[in-house]
């Protein structure tokens, strides 16, 4: 009885106990389940299937499987898709439409590497597409058309919804290469192609004596425009290119013909032609607000600024803007630049004497480089520069700091310090023909202080004119005393400055 | 120490010995003739728990008179006193033990022999002694099923199986045994862990030097087959017996002896497989890419950057096949596996000597690719009767181990950390332009990570480790109320690891002077220890009213230690393994030395009155060369200083009052108490000394002082106080324990800051002090007891715990990227990080926080998709500013790694021949820092993470709590922080095995058995690391840090056994 009792008490208890285990059991599903993904989100979407999925996308789906994007856009990197809608797409032509390289061209211009989330973006920002092309997006808008959903995340990506087709459009360069009214500044351009090293082209195949590359040197087709102005067909940079009109050119061509007289007149042309347009291209996109302001070439900072009243034509490229003008308002300061030689570099001293290059900071705090050669004991010594100049006449200055390097207390007895003349001639003989162009020996850089101490003078100091026939390069030596005697025969020069009388 | 071996005290106490035992020979009492006239005639039945009478059952009263049952189980004896107890043995029974309270007529219920009863005898440090009469709180396992539990080692067999024992296995790696904690910690930088004695003899269960394996702890309880266990006893209160060793409670494992003349063999053998734990789940190669993507987009990397990197090239080229593999890194650094082991054990004997013999061999794989371990083992116990009076006990016994392991550490060459942030897109193996597979490994890839294949298959970890553990007792039996018993043992022990990294495939490693390309290691550990424990015990009854047992004596153990090991650098090639072919001046060579004596001198008076009160008592004095000199607590013998521990317990066994006699529901109920103080002279060998170390200072090899020695320095003293009641109602089918405690640490040891000036900066002294109190439950039932016979088993223990005192008022500890605060009022070792609130989901909320990191001089503010820190203080300047800055200050406690509670459900139903076996264990309310998920959500590099960051904030209004990626992780997402505190809460069907007594007898074997066992089949918990279940550390600190152990797996095994 007291069994059976206790049987029936023992065992609810234990049946208690089996509910609860089982209720354990039912309680504890995997711990990770609850780190699986949010179902509300489309995380455990790809691009491809997110995009498959919106009905109003499925004539862009039908694109993306031609051209079989639909596997770039399943893989595993990330990308952000503007996918246009259905009606958007039927407004772009079928005929266009069947042209696969276009087609794949404007695809790639809907989708971008990386995430890129509009909310993200404060400002416009250039975003490169897998076409090549950059985009400009920001909160709203890319390309200026506005987004109509946006920020879709997916796992692999973004995706926006626009109503309107993102059309690419030519860069600079294609828009010069397709640009019919070809003007005289145009055709001066396209003579610029020609073969050259294409060192990306080329294998390395050995090393010189030197340690420097030996490639089997390749030779492509280039324009030296772009290599050496700037590459109009870069879609990650972005300019702004003139150009000017046939009145314009031959202006600008005239202004500077007589600083690039050369040998023959074809080269002369070719000369000022080059110096024409090599300031035509300015970097970033110079928008019409901007106009008026003060702007800046890309190849050698020549400023110059665009009015509205000398726009014939302007074309918006993928990579900046393009603007036909009718006149060139332009610094020519800033163009034929003064020519400074550094005196611490010649090309070649007398007799193969060392020199000493001095670092000097002057009372400004502003750290310069001199030539100082002395005790050399060389009558007429001298130093050959050899600098590139334009034709024309210039003034010539120089600077030549006479400081704690030298004497500057009068010698025992001496009212005056010990002076060190010094001269500048240019052609072949620097030392006394009388052919020899040049300036004459000049005694007093040094500024007396009437108290019987000196300081150095850091002016410039105007020396004499110097004409150039010809463009190019000549020689200019600093001619030092005629004298043997140390002290007496030094060379000094921190600087030469050619300003061209414009 | 040599100094006591020396000291007249240790031989003056065996003199007294002697000396008394002469005494009291000379005055010995001669047994008086019984006389039965007043005596009282008891009689009644003996059943089975079925009903079904029980004959031939002995019934007696010691030292009086016996009977026997008949065939009806009908019994009739006088017994000379109404307090008296009848003791019913029967074959395959278990013996039990009846208070008559007066009662003339019995009705007693016999179980058979392996149920738990609260009558049954069991192994005390003094013999076998009556549960029931024992004051103590003791909790006892007779392991019913050893033989199906093969696979496990003696401490992580324990676990689940007493209140009060806490054992947590340290990992999945085979033999590497568990961390044993009996209600708590009592130390914080002392030891935590129980005193072993096997046999009567301290079981040396430390081990000395580090191992040069990563992570891996030597486990010498892994010497110990548990087939070869009779039964484990553990002391848990302040029975202080053992003196400064018990302050953890102690664990009397007693090995099988012959009891029977007849010889009996018994051979069993196993095979079973070992299952490749769970994987993680990380990204796999496809959403790792995008993963890789978006983290290269935080660095800076354009769209063209990202496509020029191999790993995203996807047009035809010559790396494609090498970067676009799907590899499961965890498959390959994993295995299947399978275990092995044979046992055989010989028992028998003639009226001069019993033996016991066992030896066996076991094998297993571990759950990393090619790593294993194999055990040889021999025991032998012999008794032996020299003479009359003379008897002598043998134990001896001798394993040796071998294992292959791999780094567990949190280190770039463990190939479970390597597995998990390797890139998932790249192979094992090299692999050609056109995409074939070489059989050749690969080498370290573009990211800079080793190879896991490079390590589990090339890499070296071996340890070799060889145990002799033998005592041998003498016993001279002077009457039967006198004994005198010594037992002199030796423990030898010697460990040889040997290590290699090799250079293919693995990251090479910067050494002081070098880059190490490869690596090797080696290192000896020896121990050995000398021990002798010798007293007089008297015993004397006076007619059943009162029985008095007392014992003086002393026991000294002697121990040295010595640990070398060497690492050696850029051998020639990674054929050559040994530290002795590394480049010279690279080799780096060190090692430790040890050696401590340990003297205890006891005594102990067991008293019972009218078999209803049970008093008993101890004085214990201990020695130890590891206490100052100027310790004081304690007393001084010849300068020296010993700790005075006194203990007491008395038990009250209500049930055989008057008021509860007469009931028949009733079988026991006892009241218990004790209180004691034990101490912990594990305080470091030489802490109390001055020492010098060997510094290298630029090339300059020289010794500087390494500590400031405190001659003050002395033993952590813990005062138990524990309250208990048993209880056992309806025929002994429901039984109860209940155990309230309360342990107070004094003197506990710290190791306090002191002035920089004094060279070092910390100095171990006595300052700190602790309390733990908890309750434990213990529950045995059975359920039916016909055709059907069920048990189910309940234990259930809890602590709490708490700081008293510290020196400092907080202390931070580091462990394994977490930080834990222990300070005074909380509980020891909290984790101490920064409290998180999700995410900032959108800029607008992140603004409104206003919450910055600051680095030097400058503030970054936290941004959308940044983690929302909690901040709880800021600077006055920064409250001037008006911002909130993140920093030190704001961390709180975020976690406890203590549980709540810890316990265990076992099941036993058997039919029949059938039996089947079940343990459940769990764990409620402990935390854990999941290290491992932390690692694979930080989100700043190229490291595999875990699918979770597939849910990283991306984009305004996200609704998630996973912060965005970003390279570096600047803004400290990825601190130590709540975020990766888990619930370790687990319950696990730990144990489940079927016994089939196969029904055939024949002349060569009497009996077969068959068991099926699983172990770990099932873990219910919220747990996302593998698996809830690690210690890393025996001590207090490193609690709940889950690093890159090997993890728990599921194992199975089918074995028969078979009696010859």
């Amino acid at each position: 009885m007291m069994i059976s009792y206790i049987n029936k008490a023992v065992g609810a208890k234990s049946l208690s106990i089996i509910l609860l285990l089982l209720l354990m059991l039912s309680a504890c599903k995997d711990a990770w389940k609850s780190e699986e993904l949010a179902t509300e989100t489309a995380l455990d979407r790809n691009l491809m299937q997110q995009i498959a999925q919106n009905p109003d996308l499925s004539r862009f789906t039908a694109l993306l499987r031609q051209v079989h994007y639909d596997a770039l856009l399943e893989a595993s990197k990330t990308y952000t898709v503007w996918a246009p809608t259905n009606d958007a797409l039927a407004h772009v032509s079928q005929e266009l439409l069947a042209d696969t390289a276009w087609l794949k061209v404007f695809l790639g211009f809907h989708i971008a590497g990386q995430r890129h989330m509009a909310q993200q973006q404060e400002q416009i920002v250039r975003v490169q597409t897998i076409s090549g092309k950059m985009v400009h997006f920001d909160q709203q808008y890319v390309e200026q058309v506005a987004m109509t959903e946006k920020d879709q995340l997916v796992a692999n990506g973004v995706l926006h919804i626009i109503s309107e087709v993102l059309l690419p459009k030519e860069n600079i360069w294609q828009w010069i290469t397709h640009f019919q009214e070809k003007g005289q500044q145009q055709q001066y351009i396209e003579s610029l192609w020609g073969p050259q090293f294409d060192r990306n082209a080329s294998t390395q195949i050995g090393v010189n004596e030197e340690g420097l590359p030996i490639y089997d040197s390749v030779f492509t087709l280039q324009n030296s425009y772009l290599n050496q102005v700037a590459d109009l067909s870069d879609e990650k940079k972005e300019f702004t290119y003139l150009i000017l009109d046939d009145a314009a050119f031959e202006q600008e061509t005239s202004q500077l013909a007589k600083f690039f007289v050369d040998t023959t007149a074809e080269l002369s042309a070719y000369r000022t032609h080059w110096n024409v347009v090599k300031d035509l291209v300015i970097a970033g996109k110079v928008t019409p607000d901007m106009f008026d302001q003060t702007l800046y070439s890309i190849k050698d900072s020549m400023t110059l600024r665009l009015h509205q009243a000398d726009m014939v034509q302007q074309f918006e490229a993928s990579n900046g803007m393009v603007y036909v003008v009718s006149k060139l308002d332009d610094d020519i300061h800033t163009k034929i630049k003064p020519i400074i030689v550094e005196g611490e570099s010649p090309v070649e001293v007398r007799d193969g004497k060392s020199i000493t290059r001095r670092t000097r900071v002057d009372p400004n705090g502003v750290v310069f480089r001199d030539l100082l050669l002395q005790n050399h004991g060389v009558n007429g010594m001298w130093v050959r520069y050899f600098p590139q100049v334009y034709s024309g006449t210039y003034n010539v200055y120089w600077r030549v700091i006479r400081d704690a390097d030298l004497i500057l207390t009068p010698a025992a007895g001496a009212a005056d310090l010990v002076h060190f003349p010094m001269k500048v001639t240019w052609g072949d003989d620097p030392l006394t023909s009388p052919s020899t162009p040049g300036l004459g020996y000049i005694q007093e850089p040094v500024i007396n202080q009437g108290d019987g101490t000196f300081s150095p003078n850091y002016e410039e100091q105007l020396i004499g004119q110097l004409t150039v026939d010809l463009y190019g390069r000549i020689s200019i030596y600093l001619v030092g005393n005629t004298s043997t005697t140390n002290g007496q025969n030094t060379l000094l020069l921190d600087y030469l400055k050619l300003e061209p009388v414009y | 120490m040599y100094k006591l071996m020396k000291q007249p005290l240790y031989l003056t106490i065996v003199f007294m010995c002697w000396l008394s035992l002469y005494t009291i020979m000379v005055q010995r009492a001669h047994a008086q003739a019984i006389d039965t006239t007043h005596f009282i005639q008891v009689e009644g039945t003996v059943k089975k728990g079925d009903q079904q009478p029980l004959s031939g059952i002995n019934v007696q009263v010691l030292g009086y008179t016996s009977a026997f049952t008949n065939e009806a189980g009908h019994f009739r004896i006088k017994v000379p006193h109404a307090a008296s107890e009848l003791i019913f043995n029967g074959a395959g029974l278990q013996q039990k033990i009846v208070p008559i309270n007066g009662h003339r007529q019995l009705d007693v219920i016999m179980y058979e022999v392996d149920f738990k009863s609260t009558y049954q005898e069991i192994a005390l440090p003094y013999g076998k002694y009556p549960l029931l009469k024992t004051g103590w709180a003791v909790g006892n396992t007779q392991l019913q099923n050893a033989w199906q539990s093969s696979g496990e080692t003696p401490d992580t067999y324990l676990q689940g199986q007493l209140a009060g024992l806490s054992a947590v296995r340290r990992s999945g790696t085979p033999n590497s045994g568990a961390n044993l904690y009996v209600r708590g910690f009592t130390s914080l930088y002392g030891q935590n862990q129980p005193l072993i004695v096997v046999d009567g003899m301290i079981y040396d269960n430390e081990s000395y030097g580090k191992s040069i394996i990563g992570g891996h702890s030597f486990n010498p309880l892994a010497h110990i087959d548990v087939r070869d266990i009779d039964e484990i006893t553990l002391l848990k209160d302040g029975n202080t017996t053992y003196g400064s060793r018990a302050a953890n409670g102690v664990l009397l494992i007693q090995t099988t002896r012959a009891k029977e003349e007849a010889t009996a063999i018994d051979f069993a053998a196993y095979g079973g497989f070992n299952a490749q734990p769970q994987s993680l789940p990380l990204l796999n190669a496809h959403d790792y890419r995008i993963y890789l993507a978006d983290v290269l987009q935080s660095k800076g990397l354009t769209m063209s950057g990202i496509d020029s990197l191999p790993y995203m090239n996807d047009g035809p080229n010559p790396d494609y096949y090498r970067f676009h593999q799907q590899t499961d890194w965890q498959e390959e650094v994993f295995q299947n596996g399978i275990n092995q082991n044979y046992y055989l054990k010989v028992r028998g004997g003639d009226n001069i000597a019993l033996y016991g013999l066992s030896v066996g061999y076991t094998t297993s794989d571990g759950p990393t690719r090619n790593t294993d371990f194999n055990r040889y083992f021999m025991r032998f116990n012999g008794d032996l009767k020299l003479g009359t009076k003379l008897t002598a006990a043998v134990n001896l016994s001798f394993s040796s181990l071998a294992q292959n392991l791999r780094d567990q550490g949190n280190n770039r060459t463990n190939p479970l950390v390597l597995a998990q942030i390797k890139a998932p897109f790249l192979s094992a193996h090299e692999i050609t332009d056109a995409g074939l597979v070489s059989p050749n490994l690969a080498e370290v890839d573009i990211f800079g990570l080793s190879n896991p294949r490079a390590i589990t298959d090339q890499a070296i970890g071996t340890n070799r480790n060889y145990r002799f553990f033998g005592s041998t007792t003498f016993r001279y039996q002077f009457s039967d109320k006198l004994h005198l018993q010594t037992l002199v043992g030796v423990t030898y022990d010697k460990i040889r690891e040997a290590m290699f990294i090799p250079q293919k495939g693995v990251v090479p490693d910067t050494i002081y002077t070098a880059v190490a390309k490869n690596r090797s290691g080696s290192n000896v550990s020896r121990l050995f220890t000398l021990y002798n424990d010798t007293r007089l015990s008297f015993q004397q009854q006076w007619g059943s009213v009162h029985t008095l047992a007392a014992r003086i004596g002393a026991r000294y153990s002697h121990s040295s230690s010595e640990n070398d090991y060497g690492y050696g650098f850029n051998s020639a090639t990674d054929d050559l393994v040994t530290v002795g072919n590394g480049v010279g001046e690279l080799r780096q060579l060190g090692g430790s030395l040890g050696k401590w004596s340990w003297l205890n001198i006891y005594t102990n008076a067991d008293y019972d009155y009218l078999n209803r009160y049970f008093f008993s008592a101890n004085l214990t004095i201990d020695g130890s060369s590891r206490f100052g000199q100027q310790a004081d607590g304690g007393i001084r013998i010849n300068g020296s200083p010993y700790a005075v521990m006194p203990s007491v317990a008395a038990a009250w066994l209500l049930s055989s009052e008057e008021f509860l006699a007469s009931q028949h529901t009733i079988d026991l109920l006892k009241l218990r108490a004790s209180y004691g103080w034990v101490a912990n002279e594990q305080i470091g060998n030489y802490s109390a000394r001055k020492y010098y170390t060997t510094q290298n200072l630029l090339g300059m090899q020289g010794l500087v002082r390494a500590n400031i020695g405190n001659p003050y320095l002395k033993w952590e003293t813990i005062k138990k106080l524990n309250v208990g009641l048993d209880l056992a109602v309806f025929n002994e089918r429901l039984r109860m324990t209940v155990d309230a405690f309360s342990n107070r640490t004094n003197d506990m040891l710290y190791w306090q800051y002191i002035p920089a000036a004094t060279g070092v900066e910390y100095m171990l002294t006595n300052g700190g002090a602790m309390q733990t109190k908890g309750l434990e439950l213990a529950v045995d039932a059975r359920m039916t007891d016909r055709q059907w016979k069920w048990d189910i088993g309940f234990n259930i223990s809890f602590y709490r715990n708490k700081i008293t005192k510290l020196p400092a008022n907080a202390l931070l500890t580091n462990y394994g990227h977490a930080t834990y605060m222990t300070q005074v009022g909380q509980a020891a070792n909290l984790f101490y990080g920064y409290q998180t609130n999700g995410v900032f989901t959108t800029a607008a909320a992140a603004a409104e926080a206003n919450q910055y990191v600051r680095t030097g001089a400058t503030l970054s503010p936290f941004t959308a998709g940044d983690v929302y820190f909690v901040n709880h203080a800021d600077s006055p300047e920064d409250q001037t500013a008006g911002v909130h800055v993140i920093d030190e200050q704001d961390r709180q406690v975020i976690g406890n790694p203590n549980p709540d509670f810890t316990g265990a459900i076992s099941s036993r139903l058997a039919w029949n021949r059938w039996a089947l076996d079940v343990l459940c264990t769990f764990s409620y309310g402990n935390d854990i820092y999941n290290a491992q998920r932390a690692y694979l959500e930080t989100q700043g590099d190229y490291n595999n993470q875990s699918i979770t960051v597939m849910n990283r904030w991306r984009a305004d209004g996200q609704a998630t709590h996973i912060p965005k990626a970003t390279w570096g992780d600047p803004m400290g997402n990825a601190r130590f922080s709540d975020r990766w505190i888990e619930d370790g809460s687990y319950l696990r069907l730990r144990t489940i095995s079927l016994t089939y007594q196969l029904p055939f007898t024949d002349k060569l074997i009497k009996n077969a058995t068959l068991f099926a066992t699983a172990n770990n089949l099932l873990t219910f918990t919220r747990y996302k690391g593998y698996d809830p279940e690690f210690s890393a550390m025996s001590g207090l600190f490193g609690q709940g840090v889950d690093n890159w152990l090997e993890p728990q797996f599921i194992s199975t095994q089918l074995g028969i056994r078979l009696g010859l």
